[in-house]
């Protein structure tokens, strides 16, 4: 707060230029290529999700803009000052950056209170102690931990630490919140209810951040962009809905679960295209790029998008079908799944529960559903 | 049972000594009837000597605490979280003083720099014209340098383990959320690491206040008092062990209560259960002068704890005859030969203390590997009442114990033995053995055990197939730390050894004023003897510096 005001969003910041921006950020240990130049920007009171499975390379990436770790080359700004630039020599201290943390093991420091934990970033800034007691009632309050307040910090519960993480890394409203997988020492009950609870602090407080996460719900619900990293580089950036119900790449619809079918491209029209995968079965989908014949390509689709019905039912004639072998069914509460054996593939198939019993199925598919996108 | 057995032989290690100190020391006399009496006590206090010589421990204790807390921590500090070149070797040379006699370090720091003598001492006289006059090693600030140097690595061991496995993002925590580097250091990194170091300091002031060998080559010699040595005073012709006795419980007293108080404020602050998975702390990257500063401390504190003393006990040993100035051109291996295949004394004294070390490292291992398997396994009010028990004598000043026994043994025929000195040897330190065996019991997880039986196992296949195995790192790792202790033990050996029981620091203390060279010679035979089980210890794969 002494040191940096928040800017109103879409002031002389934000804007397109990006409030924070990285740029070609690279980082390797040893050979090992962690982060493989990384740019993106993030507006202005807006949270940017790094998404992607453990060892993608999204932590480090956030470590390096943390200060925590030195990339190879690069740039990173924030809030218009540059922290860091490879070219130019600047690496600012991590303490330098003005930022809120929040870390996985959510580092609650046990041999203070919960106010001490969460004054320090005041107390290190030299705030008088009157204001920072304010301060922290203040956000305490907003984070439910109004009357834990003198506890110590070894008494609280993982959740409870999480809150007083999340209190420490906003109290000194920093220009950026960075947020490294803070969910994933909770249970999913307590997961649903924080996600909630953080959306609303979001919006309360407008704070810009970078959340790292291996969940997609986490980062749908709490991000405008989500970018989906893998080997260290962005293979997918865009908002929640786009890059899930159109993902760009093999890797991409791999990771949000759809189901993934390699085969070659046999007929091409316009947008559409036909593919031939194991055992010689034939599917007409859509490819958002060019694809010639016979490139190798993967047929992606949604489990909540097939269907599945009794071979002894006349088929709907607007969707392509094939026949299958029903091997397993899992009921799951809310709905059932499947798994499908097709032409020597298996197919997950996600559906409302009936009464299917094991044995053939017609396997029903609306070519707009399927994506068809490059193999590898 | 087997088990109960072994605690039940643990407590009567124990309850000797310690009583009959205790019980010792409301009796008044030396002969006659049994007096109760509380006038050993008030002698005491009126006794001005012993108040200087409680003063002097208090100095000597407090100032070996700090600088080796201070000593300790850096090093530690240097090679987990710094880029030092070659801090892998560091991490293990740093031990070496752990393993080392420090008896033979006071001696051989008065080789080097006895007043007059001492080899820096004739070497600043011969090229700066003098300029050492003021270093006096015959004093409380000298035995405070050589009892730091050999306590260091005490605290360095405690500290390590935090230090590494500390979560490294409650550092980062503080950086990021606008801590400097030397504020994270001052607000969470040292507050984490208080009880590691409490329990540390606390060790190394009762252990190093209550040590009889450095006062004894540094104190003794100038008539400065200290309450070990005031100890083994009272206990020569006219020996007075009331006196003695009335001292020994004075000192276990104050060291039960630092034992308490410790636990109290330890109990209060266990930092350990902290939830949440977490990540290895960065290391700090040095640049050229930090590197520089944290490898010339490392070598200064190497050369003088290890390199010099060794060094200067070579040059003696290897000289003719000794004169403080080494002259290469008469050099002799006369000395070894002497010790080793002609002299009688240093001959037996090199086999008794081989024979104390083997037998008593295999006999406190067995004892305290049984105890912690029972203590383990039965949980309850009972262990509870006698874990503290059997970890006392781990307080205790060797002369302590050694005194206790000298009292409950004398007229009897164990005493003037060799197996008095085995039976005060054991009991002094099967603690030790049964520290180091619960720790590596308790990381089992007991369904390693319960997993073995419900696959067949019967309780003996169980132990051989299954527990003694997972132990066994931890089983050798005592046995050479016992066996170190044993063949340097002092203490409780200077009141016990009778004429053919010598060990070799007794042969070391009776030549001292005698030869030179024999008792450099003979130094260095022991110094090879610790340095071997070092050697050996770093291979057995029991992981000290690793977590």
């Amino acid at each position: 707060m002494e040191a940096s005001g928040r800017p109103p969003a879409g002031g002389p910041d934000g804007g397109d230029r990006g409030y924070v921006r990285t740029e070609g950020v690279t980082k390797a240990y040893g050979g090992l290529v962690a982060v493989a130049g990384v740019s993106f920007s993030v507006p202005a009171g807006q949270t940017l999700a790094l998404l992607g499975p453990s060892g993608c390379g999204k932590t480090t990436l956030l470590r390096c803009i943390a200060g925590l770790e030195a990339p190879e080359a690069g740039a990173i700004e924030i809030g218009g000052k540059i922290v860091f630039d490879a070219a130019r020599r600047i690496n600012l201290m991590p303490e330098q950056r003005e930022l809120g943390v929040v870390f996985q093991s959510y580092a609650v420091w046990p041999h203070m209170s919960v106010a001490e934990n969460v004054g320090f970033p005041l107390k290190v800034r030299g705030v008088p102690m009157a204001r920072i007691a304010a301060e922290v009632d203040a956000i305490l309050a907003m984070v439910g931990l109004a009357d834990w307040r003198d506890k110590s910090a070894m008494a609280l519960s993982g959740g409870q630490q999480q809150r007083v993480a999340l209190a420490r890394a906003l109290v000194h409203r920093p220009r950026l919140v960075l947020f490294d997988e803070p969910m994933s020492n909770l249970d999913s009950q307590l997961r649903e209810q924080m996600r909630l609870e953080l959306k609303l602090l979001q919006q309360k407080l407008a704070f810009t951040s970078v959340y790292v996460t291996h969940d997609q719900a986490e980062a749908f619900a709490l991000a405008q962009t989500v970018a989906v990293v893998n080997r260290g580089r962005i293979e997918m950036m865009g908002a929640p809905r786009e890059v899930f119900r159109r993902p760009a790449t093999r890797f991409v619809a791999q990771f949000f679960g759809y189901n993934v079918l390699d085969g070659k491209a046999v007929a091409v029209s316009a947008d559409s295209v036909q593919v031939e995968i194991a055992g010689g079965v034939r599917l007409w989908g859509t490819a958002p790029g060019r694809v010639k014949p016979s490139d190798r390509v993967a047929l992606c689709v949604r489990k909540e998008r097939v269907g599945l019905a009794d071979p002894s039912r006349p088929v709907p004639p607007a969707r392509q079908s094939i026949a299958g072998v029903l091997c397993a069914a899992a009921f799951q509460g809310s709905h059932e799944d499947y798994a499908v054996a097709v032409g020597g593939v298996e197919l997950r198939v996600s559906g409302a529960a009936g009464d299917l019993a094991p044995g053939p199925v017609v396997v029903l598919l609306n070519a707009s559903d399927c994506i068809v996108l490059p193999a590898g | 049972m087997f088990l109960g057995a072994a605690v039940a032989v643990g407590l009567l290690l124990v309850a000797g000594p310690v009583l009959t100190t205790i019980g010792r020391s409301f009796v008044a006399g030396d002969t006659g009837p049994l007096q109760l009496t509380l006038q050993n006590f008030t002698k005491l206090v009126g006794d001005p000597a012993v108040r200087q010589a409680a003063l002097n421990t208090l100095i000597a204790g407090g100032g070996t605490t700090l600088f080796s807390t201070v000593l300790g921590t850096t090093f530690a500090w240097i090679v987990t979280r710094t880029d030092i070149p070659g801090r892998r070797g560091l991490a293990v040379f740093n031990l070496v003083p752990f393993f080392l006699s420090p008896y033979v370090g006071a001696m051989s720091w008065l080789y080097l720099a006895a007043p007059h003598a001492g080899i820096l001492q004739k070497l600043a006289l011969q090229y700066f014209g003098g300029g050492l006059e003021w270093l006096n090693l015959y004093s409380v600030g000298g035995v405070v340098w050589v009892l730091s140097l050999f306590y260091t690595p005490y605290i360095y061991l405690l500290v390590i383990g935090p230090l590494r496995s500390m979560d490294g993002a409650l550092e980062d925590a503080a950086r990021v959320h606008g801590a400097s580097f030397w504020v994270a250091l001052r607000r969470i990194t040292l507050p984490l690491l208080l009880p590691a170091l409490l329990s540390g300091a606390l060790i190394v002031f009762v252990t190093s206040a209550g040590l009889f060998d450095v006062p004894l080559a540094l104190a003794s010699p100038r008539g400065i008092h200290m309450l070990p040595t005031e100890i083994y005073a009272a206990v020569q012709y006219p020996s007075d062990f009331g006196r003695a006795s009335a001292l020994g419980a004075l000192m276990m007293a104050v060291t039960i209560l630092f034992a308490v108080l410790q636990q109290r404020y330890i109990g209060a602050r266990r930092f350990d259960t902290v939830s949440g998975r977490g990540y290895r702390p960065r290391s700090v990257r040095l640049g050229p002068v930090g590197r520089a500063a944290a490898l010339g401390f490392e070598i200064v504190y190497l050369g003088a704890s290890v390199v010099l003393p060794i060094a200067a006990l070579l040059l003696v040993a290897l000289s003719r005859l000794w004169t403080g100035i080494p002259r290469f051109d008469q050099m002799t291996i006369g000395n070894f030969r002497y010790v080793l295949f002609n002299y009688g004394l240093t001959q037996s004294a090199l086999s008794n203390s081989l024979f104390l070390a083997v037998i008593g490292a295999t006999l406190g291992v067995a004892l305290g590997c049984l105890q912690a398997y029972y203590l383990q396994r039965r949980p309850g009010r009972i262990a509870r009442l006698v874990a503290p028990v059997l970890s006392l004598p781990l307080g205790i000043p060797g002369i302590i114990v050694g005194l206790g026994f000298l009292v409950l043994l004398i007229g009897t025929p164990l005493y003037s033995t060799i197996w008095i000195l085995l039976i005060a040897y054991v009991a002094h330190f099967f603690p030790f053995a049964l520290r180091g065996i619960s720790a590596m019991l308790l990381s089992l997880n007991p369904e390693l055990e319960q997993s073995a039986r419900a696959h067949g196992a019967s309780w003996a296949q169980t132990m051989r197939y299954v527990m003694l195995p997972l132990l066994k790192p931890a089983l050798v790792a005592t046995w050479l730390m016992l066996f170190v202790i044993f063949i340097r033990e002092l203490g409780a050996t200077i009141l016990l050894y009778a004429q053919g029981t010598e060990t070799i620091s007794v042969a070391l203390v009776v030549l001292s004023d005698r030869n030179f060279g024999y008792v450099a010679a003979l130094a260095i035979a022991q110094v090879v003897l610790l340095l071997g089980a070092f050697f050996l210890f770093g291979r057995t794969g029991a992981d000290v510096l690793e977590r």
